[in-house]
């Protein structure tokens, strides 16, 4: 039996790994990531779109001051609850399509107001994700939140409520002025009507009686149609596909979609009947998303820098931080700034914004706990780089920026000697490198 | 316990608990100025928070022995219009603290 130790993937192997599992995930664990680049990123594709085993690793469940989370009757911990899952995830595609459907089906807790329901939609977003979206639309128009936040609940056959029809087609199904007009909002709006909520039982309900069930003329098609009807005329409608297809892309690359791919994803989608994986799969395997692997061009958003970060680190959540820090970022889960869900890639880098990032770097180095005296004497510049890398688990770096780190790690220890020097300076200085690896502007892009 | 507030419902995340001492965070939701209140069955207002602003967040410390309980906006018709949220304290358990 050989005991040859298995080659060291490519470095290009492990970039494609590493870009693949930032844009469909959360970032690879660092012991991933030579498994999948000697495997390929094919296979390492097919892994990602049928997840097996449990949901989460084996590592330390949330904690705030010592004490589990409780997202449902603590301010904040909701949103330490979605990001543990974002972090502790062994779907991470899963995971990442969740958050996706959430930007896309957008509903924000600042108006539902009831984190049971918010909680309670993302299992029904997960359970979808890259299913059917015939599927996940049917299950969002009676999800409960979906309904409360764009007023469905109680929209009643004598005063229909235009918000989720107009939403329905303008961002979720077909896109703005996109293959629909005016009076086909209104028309819909009336198709939509007789679910109802209860503010004193808070029991939601359909009341057949407050349904109007006239006949309405929506896409130049006439019947008596329900909301069942309505979700599924949006979906077969011939503009639906090939918009669905292009916003899916846009969430794993920058690049325009070219043609052709966006002719086999529509293809693919429809032959599937709405189901989102064939899609995925020719996205997650096409050039684009390996384009430019020594210069990434997409903006990590929030979640993914900071989940990314505690993943490559090999921490888990012990603050309530995150929550504010995520808020300071500039995305919150369960709280998308409006209807059409975050702004993506550029915008998410604000003044403010990468100051935060900043701050949230700062976090996980104090959580790394590089002791003073910790640092042996004899470390050279080059290994307290290498030990840096390492240990924020192999970012990409340019060489640009190699080199300003390669001379900070000499000079900022350069006059140090004392013994008293070493034991402080010496750790400070793997902090910063560390630090920089983490919040520099490489570690921002992917 | 955590109570969102809009114009104009109250909205808890718990309808019962043990008596003891609670903490409820109440986060206003809405576009006005709102505050927390809690009645007790008898009428009596034990604990009445400061006016949270739109997107304030305000943490009232209380101890509740077993009853029903009202919780409640005390400003202007807001009750009248929906603010409000039954309680359910039960009788004492080992646990004291509720949140």
């Amino acid at each position: 039996m050989s005991t040859k130790k298995p080659a060291a993937p490519s470095r290009v192997a492990r970039a494609r790994v590493e870009r693949l599992y930032w844009r469909a995930g959360f970032g690879a664990l660092p012991g991933d990531v030579d498994r999948l680049a000697r495997l390929g990123t094919d296979v390492a594709v097919r892994e990602l779109l049928a997840p097996r085993g449990p949901q989460l690793r084996r590592a330390p469940a949330p904690t705030v001051d010592g004490r589990p989370i409780d997202p449902l009757n603590e301010y904040g911990h909701d949103v330490l609850w979605w990001l543990d899952r974002m972090v502790r995830g062994r779907h991470q595609l899963v995971e990442r399509m969740t958050l996706n459907w959430h930007d896309h089906f957008a509903t924000s807790n600042e108006k539902v107001g009831d984190t049971k329901l918010m909680l309670s939609q993302y299992w029904t977003i997960r359970g979808k994700a890259l299913g059917s979206f015939r599927k996940l639309a049917q299950a969002l128009l009676r999800d409960h939140a979906m309904q409360r936040f764009l007023d469905l609940d109680n929209s009643d056959k004598d005063d229909p409520n235009e918000n989720f029809a107009r939403e329905y087609f303008e961002l979720f199904t077909l896109g703005v002025n996109n293959g629909y007009t005016e009076r086909d909002i209104r028309e819909a709006a009336r198709a939509l009507t007789g679910f109802t909520f209860d503010w004193d039982t808070k029991v939601f309900d359909y009341d057949r009686s407050r349904h109007d069930d006239g006949v309405k003329r929506i896409f130049n098609k006439t019947g008596r149609f329900t909301p069942t009807d309505l979700v599924n005329m949006a979906i077969d409608h011939p503009k639906h596909a090939p918009y669905l297809c292009k916003k899916l892309w846009g969430y794993f690359t920058s690049r325009p979609c070219p043609p052709a791919t966006l002719r086999r994803m529509v293809t693919a989608y429809r032959a599937s009947h709405t189901q989102i994986r064939p899609v995925l799969q020719i996205i997650l395997t096409h050039p684009a998303v390996y384009a430019s692997l020594g210069e990434p061009d997409q903006v990590k958003s929030p979640l993914v820098y900071t989940a990314g970060m505690l993943r490559k680190t090999n921490q888990h959540i012990t603050t309530d931080s995150w929550t504010w820090m995520l808020d300071d970022m500039g995305q919150r889960p369960f709280y998308p700034p409006n209807v059409s869900g975050w702004e993506q890639n550029e915008a998410w880098l604000t003044t403010a914004s990468v100051r935060a990032r900043y701050q949230a770097a700062s976090q996980v180095i104090r959580d790394m706990e590089i002791k003073d005296g910790s640092i042996a004497k004899t470390q050279t510049p080059a290994q307290a780089l290498s030990q840096a890398i390492r240990m924020t688990g192999r970012p990409w770096t340019s060489a640009q920026s190699r080199a300003a780190l390669t001379r900070f790690s000499r000079s900022s220890v350069a006059t140090k000697t004392n013994d008293w020097q070493v034991d402080h300076y010496w750790p400070e200085r793997l902090r910063v490198l560390c630090h920089m690896l983490l919040a520099g502007p490489d570690g921002q892009v992917c | 316990m955590l109570v969102y507030a809009d114009e104009y419902f109250l909205n808890g995340s718990r309808r019962a608990g043990p008596s003891g001492l609670w903490r409820l965070q109440f986060r206003n939701n809405g576009e006005d100025d709102h505050d927390l209140a809690i009645r007790r069955p008898n009428g009596t207002i034990i604990v009445n928070s400061p006016k949270v602003r739109p997107a304030g967040l305000q943490t009232v410390r209380v101890r509740l022995k077993p009853g029903r309980y009202i919780l409640f906006c005390t400003i202007s018709d807001h009750e009248l219009r929906g603010m409000r949220w039954t309680l359910t304290v039960r009788a004492p358990t080992l646990r004291t603290t509720a949140t």
